[in-house]
């Protein structure tokens, strides 16, 4: 079976062709093609580049040691792996709505469940201390906005 | 010289402005360790607060304790957890995270703050000597001889790529100045390759592809595979600071190299700690005695002293065009410009004749703010590893989090973190190929650079004509070269003897 960096190489190769094609489809004001240096002008270097470097990979015999991040993937954790993916994205799509405090309260709360806390108390004053002093230092010392509560308690977006 | 050494030691020493160093210090030193908030952004933030301080000298004394303090804190949090808040800390993490992973995150911390301190103390003796000469030598460089130097700096993928790896590691730099293209660029307004998506408008925002492509797959790993964590926290034996004197003279001439080269890079203006770093990096294991050189990027006690002394001489490097010209060196200096006007005061070559005592009390409070640094942390190390003895349960949700949250605070933009997470996901399945991460994200950071450095050379000489026709951009290009094809050279030879 081909191993996973061929897979890689061949999604490089079409990367390539098509950020090649839409550096070439690029729209060019006019005073901007008459110059030596077009905005569009790299990109379709760099597009050359990588043809030729993910072509490469793929036509030369593969001689280089096999990866070690990938020893022993049949016995990885790929369900809590999925589970804390999908935490960190509903982490993202929260954030706003409900607020910093509550939205990291609830990230740390179940992801430490899924890693194996069981202790719900610990992990509900975890969160809660973490993210209050992270909301005081952000917002309140360094002055950079962090909407702290829900929109209906008087948080804004 | 003697005179104005003195005049900056009575401005820098009394009790107040040596207060002031401790006070930017600390500051510095644990925010900079929230991913996200690097030097540039602590010290804008500390910019009203020194104002408000009236005295120009104990202004600037506090920015330097904080800028020395944020770096420092920068290259710990590359090192504990592999988030590198700020690009002049990713060299810092390739060999201080496999440090911390091997169970001696102490001793890498200890390694990081004497080079930061040796860097710092360095470059403050060379600026004292050489600011007129090198603000007129600074001056002789070109768009054309930067984006040589651009193209220098990418063949550090050389010092990345293991065996049979230099396709991959080019790949990957090719890749990573096509991230950097993303959006409007210096020399054209129309962005490009967003897709529609009016977040990309202005590129990638350089914290949420760092922490997807360093920090994110780290917490990913983590949780795949429950023997890394166990590992990491059997091994943490955080009492082991010191240094043996093996390491002590491994190390001793790395510092005395990575000082110079990281100064005269940093005095370059654009080049900066990040150029500096990764330029030490590269040139450290090219120096490296066979054996040595394999462990670059699994845990080298070089491979961390390099970039941590060059990063920390090339920022005070940066401070000779701030001071001599009045030109910012790199985005931290700018911002200390902005703070220097605001105090009346202005940075150029009357500087040294009109406010003598500004001039050196700069000066004085580099020497200072390092020497505080090296005093504060020294004892704070075992306090600050002991970050990695959190449970695992707890651990991997805290590193998320602060990855999440570093690249949200930077762009107040929830849009932010769904692209970290899908660049995250990226990063971990090319991490399962083999392919070498660090020279994605040094094409990323140089890209930029290079295209505008690039489009400005040919505008000028209306083509290529530049690379062949000016002598110094030849050079340096040739230089290139031969770092890019030693590697390979030397490989092939050594794989024939064999």
């Amino acid at each position: 079976m081909a191993r996973i960096d061929r897979y890689i190489a061949l999604a490089l190769l079409a990367f390539s062709i098509g950020y090649g094609y839409l550096a070439w489809v690029h729209p060019l004001l006019p005073f901007e093609a008459r110059m030596p240096f077009k905005p569009n002008t790299m990109p379709l270097g760099l597009a050359v580049l990588g043809i030729l470097f993910s072509s490469l990979l793929l036509l030369l015999p593969n001689n280089d040691e096999p990866p070690k991040d990938a020893e022993g993937w049949r016995g990885f954790a790929w369900k809590d792996t999925a589970l804390l993916i999908g935490l960190a994205i509903g982490y993202a799509i929260l954030l706003r709505p409900i607020g910093f405090i509550a939205s990291t309260t609830l990230f740390i709360i179940l992801s430490s469940r899924v890693l194996g806390e069981t202790n719900l108390f610990r992990s509900t004053i975890t969160g809660l201390i973490t993210s209050g002093l992270i909301w005081y230092l952000v917002d309140e010392v360094l002055g950079i906005y962090l909407v702290a509560t829900p929109g209906f308690l008087g948080g804004s977006l | 010289m003697i005179d104005g050494l003195l005049m900056g030691l009575g401005a820098a020493i009394s009790p107040f402005n040596l207060m002031m160093v401790f006070i930017g210090c600390f500051l510095g030193t644990f925010i900079g360790m929230l991913p996200g908030l690097g030097p540039m952004s602590i010290i804008a933030i500390m910019i009203p607060i020194a104002i408000q301080l009236g005295d120009p000298a104990s202004a600037l004394i506090l920015l330097s304790g904080v800028y020395y303090g944020a770096i420092f804190g920068g290259s710990t949090s590359s090192i504990l957890i592999n988030a590198p808040g700020v690009a002049g800390t990713v060299a810092s993490s390739f060999d201080g995270y496999p440090l911390a992973r091997a169970g001696q995150a102490g001793k890498a911390l200890t390694i990081a703050a004497l080079c930061s301190f040796a860097g710092g103390t360095v470059g403050a003796l060379l600026l004292m000597i050489f600011a007129p000469v090198l603000s007129t030598v600074a001056k002789l460089f070109w768009s054309a001889e930067y984006f040589a130097l651009m193209v220098l700096g990418l063949t550090a993928i050389a010092a990345f790529a293991g065996k049979g790896k230099i396709i991959k590691a080019m790949c990957m730099t090719v890749f990573g100045v096509m991230l950097a293209t993303v959006g409007e660029s210096a020399l054209h307004n129309a962005a490009r390759f967003t897709m529609g998506i009016m977040d990309l408008q202005s590129g990638i925002y350089f914290v949420t592809l760092v922490m997807g492509l360093f920090a994110l797959p780290e917490a990913i790993f983590l949780i795949l595979d429950k023997s890394r964590s166990k590992a990491m926290a059997n091994n943490n034996k955080i009492e082991n600071l010191r240094i043996s004197k093996e390491e002590a003279k491994e190390i001793a001439p790395v510092i005395a190299r990575q000082s110079l080269l990281g100064f005269f890079v940093g005095v370059l203006p654009g080049a900066g700690a990040t150029m500096a770093s990764f330029l030490g990096y590269g040139i450290e294991r090219n120096l490296a005695p066979a054996g040595e050189r394999e462990k670059f990027g699994k845990g080298s006690i070089r491979g961390l002293a390099a970039p941590e002394t060059a990063n920390n001489a090339a920022c005070t490097g940066s401070f000779v065009p701030m001071l001599t010209l009045g030109i910012p060196g790199s985005g931290t200096t700018a911002i200390l410009l902005g703070a220097l006007v605001a105090l009346s005061i202005t940075p150029g070559p009357r500087l040294m004749e009109d406010q003598p005592e500004v001039f050196w009390a700069v000066i004085i409070s580099m020497y200072l703010g390092n020497l505080v640094l090296l005093i504060l942390n020294l004892p704070l190390i075992p306090y600050i590893a002991k970050l990695l003895t959190v449970p695992r349960h707890y651990l991997i949700p805290f590193v998320i989090f602060f990855s999440l949250i570093g690249a949200y605070i930077g762009q107040n933009n929830a849009t932010e973190l769904l692209i970290m997470i899908g660049l995250g996901c990226m990063a971990t399945i090319l991490r399962f190929g083999g392919f070498p991460l660090p020279p994605l994200i040094i094409g990323f950071i140089l890209g930029g650079m290079l295209e505008d450095n690039l489009g400005r050379a040919m505008r000028k000489a209306g083509g290529m004509e530049f690379m062949w026709e000016r002598p110094m951009t030849l050079a340096i290009l040739a230089l290139a070269l031969v770092l890019l094809v030693y590697p390979i050279w030397r490989d092939r030879t050594k794989k024939q003897s064999d």
